[in-house]
């Protein structure tokens, strides 16, 4: 009590401060508190931005890697097969669009997430969720909610195999 | 008093259109980041900053005219 006393001389307690009696002060501690929380949740926006950056470099930084996913006999015209790539918990399809045509996508619509699946007969993939739709050969978003293109997996054919080879942007 | 409160009311509208700002601009980068490219993460970034040290100097000016008798 003694060294409160001696750290705050009357009148110039903290507390006299944060709680004045008078309301035009009052109001005017209280926007300054706020603008201090305001900067605080501003310098949070700063560093959740720079954590993107830090994401986009270091997945810049990870090798790509080659995964075989099917025969070329494996797969008929018309055909899909579900695979993960590029991580084990990431689905993908791959689609067998004619004799020589191949494409693969990430099996997640870019809307929220639900499994896209082949419509042969439309030439689109179709997200059952919500009715996005997308061009089987481009990735690109023809109907419905989603805001962006599919991830499109870059494929190599070679020696009666087909390779996934990395991701390109949607 | 009514001098400082006007220009408390004038501080506080812009802390909050910079912050605005910065809010667009993480929305743009997460929006470019989901879309697995690679382009507006820095630039963001770098106007965000200057967004928060803005508003860092305007936390200062605050500190300054609270110290004004």
């Amino acid at each position: 009590m003694s060294d409160a006393k001696r750290s705050d001389p009357p009148g110039e307690a903290k507390w006299r401060e944060d709680l004045p009696l008078e309301t035009a002060v009052d109001e005017y501690t209280t926007r300054r508190d706020f603008i201090k929380f305001l900067v605080l949740i501003s310098g949070a926006t700063f560093l959740g931005n720079g954590s993107l950056v830090v994401k986009s470099m270091l997945k810049e930084a990870q090798p790509r890697e080659s995964l075989r996913v099917a025969s070329v006999d494996e797969v008929p015209v018309g055909a899909v097969k579900l695979f993960r790539y590029p991580t084990p918990t990431e689905p993908a399809i791959l689609i067998r669009i004619d004799e020589t045509r191949w494409a693969a996508y990430s099996q997640r619509c870019t809307h929220l997430s639900c499994p896209v699946l082949y419509a042969p007969e439309r030439g689109r993939l179709e997200c059952p969720c919500h009715d996005g739709a997308f061009d089987v050969a481009t990735g690109r978003v023809l109907q419905g909610p989603p805001p962006r293109p599919l991830p499109r997996v870059i494929l190599r054919v070679a020696d009666g195999q087909v390779f996934a080879e990395g991701v390109a942007p949607s | 008093m009514d001098q400082r409160a006007t220009a408390m009311q004038l501080l506080l509208s812009v802390v909050l259109i910079v912050l605005l700002i910065q809010l667009w601009l993480v929305t743009a980068a997460l929006e470019d980041t989901m879309a697995g490219a690679d382009v507006l993460q820095l630039p963001t970034f770098i106007a965000s900053g200057a967004c928060f040290f803005a508003n860092l100097g305007l936390l200062k000016y605050l500190y300054d005219l609270d110290r004004t008798p």
